[in-house]
């Protein structure tokens, strides 16, 4: 384990802390102001924070207070939540601290039971803060003894500490993991299994894993999913985040059957990817039921999915000035916001579970089933099977040609009549595809070229 | 003398930068001195829009001398009429209110004296703990052991006494709850604590201040009832209650009861200097009047002694 003890007296923190908690093999880096620690913790990570409240906010300038001591504890709470901070006064009790240590939630610690990750000692009572500190670093190396099965996850060890607690809450001997998605965002989505010590499973989850912004949002947008069917989305175990830094996991429960995506039924059979569609419609409907008519431009919906800041290479806003100025009536309601095929997971009947939450929000309703149709051509895990042909560009917009040449045909019959009941109008339709277009330009992918035909051949269309 | 004095003060008084924001932040200040000092200098130059501040930092007063001092101040701020005779009169400081200033000059400054040994005592303890745990064996139940646990006491009153100092925070607390927590805190398992009282009695107080007040209650029984090994059936009895605009609380026990002396002494109302009557009951004085409550300690008549406390239910008013 690594401690950064911030401490206005060093020489104190070194001959009564620090030596003693190296003696037990933990690492103490000790430094003396708000300045220095701030520094120390974006230079590297720490596992553990002891921290006094009365210090300089820098070396060279000012003196003690326990004003920067307060500042220094709201600055690692919001930059890196998961630290544990164990607040060391010489102040006797602080209100201004109390009332912190009072509004810390529970969280899983290392040893898989539910704390505080800030605490306060007194200086007086040292004993107890060594005594804290070694027993922490005790937890955390008995973590290390959950053995950790994955293969092709390339797991960092933020990854794997976060596995490895929610494991050791779960009380697993190991955990089996398999990664669903990942790499092009700032989170990855795993599906895992906690197994016993006779390697019988304990749970299946689901895991995201990412930074503390992205899966809060998807913590944040749960309640919105309870509104959906019961068993179409995967209920919230608890999240893990203690002396993960900036990162945070969320565990999902997930059946031992949901082992596919749509995408899989979709390479695999026709009838199967389009149960799949009708059943998505009849759950997503209670979301899309209850929608509004908004008039709005094309580029107030191109930003909603792509923000001009992260419109891809070769694409300026003033190529689309003046066809993205037009203005459109769509029906908005709550959507998934990203319903391509891998966040469709299925179970042996085709009944989905919808997964990763993150991206829920007002829009027009037509987005999840426009999402679905065309996430084949531009998703990593399928791009090789799905090309964007002359062929289909062609005859994408006309519907009924578009069933004649699909390779699905029926799914393709399913989704654009799930499309049809969506969409306020033929042009909604257009806007909000040109818009998912725009927003995978940004990516590289091999069907680049065919999406940038069918960009222009919508704005040919559009009338 | 005492007119020097008095012109010194008044010569500073008037240096002082008519800082308006300044003035205001002094009516909220820690410190009983600056508060009382705010109130005089926002006396001298009257500002209606100031009004209401005053008027809040009035309500919010325990300190009996600033009180008087917002009070005054109140009065000339309503009776807009005052004549200039009667400004006149107020920037005199009589020989009375330089007698308080000097309380409170003293009590601030020993209130910092006591932050900063505190500062310094704190670690110097500390790492005298972590040695000793190391060189004695047996540590936990060592002499050394105890004699650390009174200072950890001593160094809890000092910074306790540090607390009274700020403003009260009236907030919603639960009796039942604080005389619970109070009891496993500090009720040994060899003495049974009693509760009597309705489960959930809500009170308006400031929980921290009256904390202080009974922590000492309950702490003084305790060592009374551990001194005197005599005691059958070792007993404290937690009784509290409310009326209609107050509340009360009474810590009682079955020991050996207060020396003659000391129960004659300590009535309420008497002097919160440090030092009187020892640190710790002047330190229950201080947190019950900040409280705007009275309290008595006594021998009961069925043998041991009771600590009573009484306090507004709501403002300190």
């Amino acid at each position: 384990m690594k401690v950064l003890h911030v401490e206005d007296d060093p020489e104190w923190a070194e001959r009564v802390v620090a030596s003693r908690l190296r003696d037990k093999q933990i690492e103490v880096d000790v430094v003396s102001s708000v300045e220095d620690a701030k520094q120390a913790l974006s230079n590297e990570g720490f596992d553990y924070v002891l921290l006094d409240l009365s210090i300089p906010s820098s070396d060279s300038v000012s003196s003690p207070d326990i004003g920067h001591g307060i500042e220094l504890c709201t600055y690692i709470r919001e930059e890196y939540p998961g630290i544990p901070i164990l607040v060391l006064t010489g102040q006797s009790t602080e209100e201004a601290a109390e009332e912190r240590e009072d509004q810390e939630t529970l969280e899983i610690f290392w040893s898989g039971e539910l704390k505080k990750l800030l605490k306060i000692r007194q200086k007086r009572k040292t004993d107890e803060a060594i005594d804290l500190v070694i027993s922490a670093a005790a937890d955390l190396n008995n973590l290390e003894n959950i053995e950790i099965t994955a293969s092709d996850c390339g797991l960092d060890n933020i990854e794997k500490r976060i596995l490895r607690v929610f494991a050791k809450y779960r009380n697993a001997n190991s955990v089996d993991v398999r990664k669903i998605q990942g790499g092009l965002t700032s989170s990855s989505t795993y599906r895992i299994k906690l197994l016993d010590l006779n390697q019988q499973t304990i749970i299946s989850a689901l895991a995201k894993i990412g930074s503390w912004e992205k899966v809060n949002q998807d913590q944040k947008n749960i309640p919105e999913t309870q509104r959906l069917a019961i068993g179409s989305t995967p209920q919230l175990i608890c999240s893990c985040f203690a002396g993960c830094g900036k990162y945070k996991g969320l565990f999902l429960q997930l059946a031992e059957n949901q082992q596919q995506s749509y995408f899989d039924a979709l390479k695999r059979s026709d009838d199967d990817s389009c149960t799949i569609v009708s059943n998505l419609k009849d759950i997503l409907v209670s979301w899309h039921v209850q929608r509004e008519a908004k008039s709005q431009t094309i580029r107030e919906i191109r930003q909603a999915l792509c923000p001009d800041e992260k419109l891809g290479p070769g694409l300026t806003i003033e190529d689309l000035t003046e066809f993205e100025e037009k203005r459109v009536t769509t029906w908005n309601s709550t959507t998934h916001g990203d319903l391509h095929g891998l966040n469709v997971l299925v179970d042996d009947d085709m009944k989905p579970v919808l997964i990763d939450f993150g991206n829920i929000s007002q829009l027009p309703s037509c987005i999840d089933a426009i999402t679905l149709e065309l996430s084949p051509y531009f998703h990593p895990y399928l791009e090789d099977d799905f090309e964007l042909s002359d062929n289909i560009v062609d005859a994408w917009l006309e519907t009924d040609r578009w069933i004649e040449v699909s390779p699905n045909p029926k799914t393709t019959r399913e989704l654009r009549s799930w499309i049809g009941e969506c969409k306020h109008g033929n042009r909604e339709y257009l806007a909000v595809t040109y818009a998912y277009l725009i927003n995978q330009l940004r990516y590289d992918s091999k069907n680049h070229e065919s999406a940038l035909k069918l960009v222009r051949k919508i704005i040919e269309v559009f009338e | 003398m005492q007119k020097d004095l008095n012109f010194i003060t008044k010569q500073i008084l008037k240096k002082i930068i008519m800082n308006e924001d300044l003035l205001l932040s002094w009516l909220k200040s820690d410190s009983a001195y600056l508060r009382v000092r705010a109130a005089r200098l926002l006396a001298q130059d009257i500002d209606q829009t100031k009004l209401s501040d005053i008027s809040i930092a009035y309500q919010s007063e325990h300190v009996p001398w600033v009180k008087m001092a917002l009070k005054k101040t109140l009065d000339i701020y309503e009776n807009t009429s005052t004549s200039d005779e009667e400004k006149k009169e107020l920037e005199t400081i009589e020989p009375d209110d330089l007698k308080e200033y000097l309380e409170a000059a003293k009590s601030e400054a020993f209130n910092e004296s006591i932050g900063l040994m505190l500062h310094e005592l704190e670690p110097a303890i500390g790492a005298l703990r972590v040695q000793a745990k190391e060189d004695i064996p047996g540590f936990e139940n060592s002499g050394t052991n105890e004699e650390l646990e009174r200072i950890d006491e001593l160094l809890e009153v000092f910074s306790s006494w540090r607390r009274l100092e700020r403003i009260p925070k009236i907030e919603e607390a639960n009796l039942t709850t604080i005389v619970i927590d109070l009891a496993e805190k500090y009720v040994e398992p060899n003495i049974s604590a009693q509760f009597i009282g309705d489960s959930d009695c809500l009170v308006r107080t400031d929980k921290t201040i009256l904390d202080i007040a009974l922590t000492n209650a309950v702490r003084n029984s305790v060592e009374a009832l551990n001194q005197s090994k005599s005691s059958q059936n070792p007993t404290i009895t937690f009784t509290y209650g409310t009326n209609d605009s107050s509340f009360w609380v009474s810590v009682a026990d079955n020991g050996p009861g207060l020396s003659s002396e000391v129960g004659r002494l300590i009535k309420s109302r008497v002097t919160t200097k440090p030092g009187h009557h020892g640190l710790g009951l002047a330190l229950v004085s201080r947190a019950v009047n900040a409280l705007g409550g009275k309290f008595t300690l006594e021998n009961r008549k069925a043998g041991g002694a009771e600590f009573y406390l009484e306090a507004p239910d709501g403002d300190t008013q």
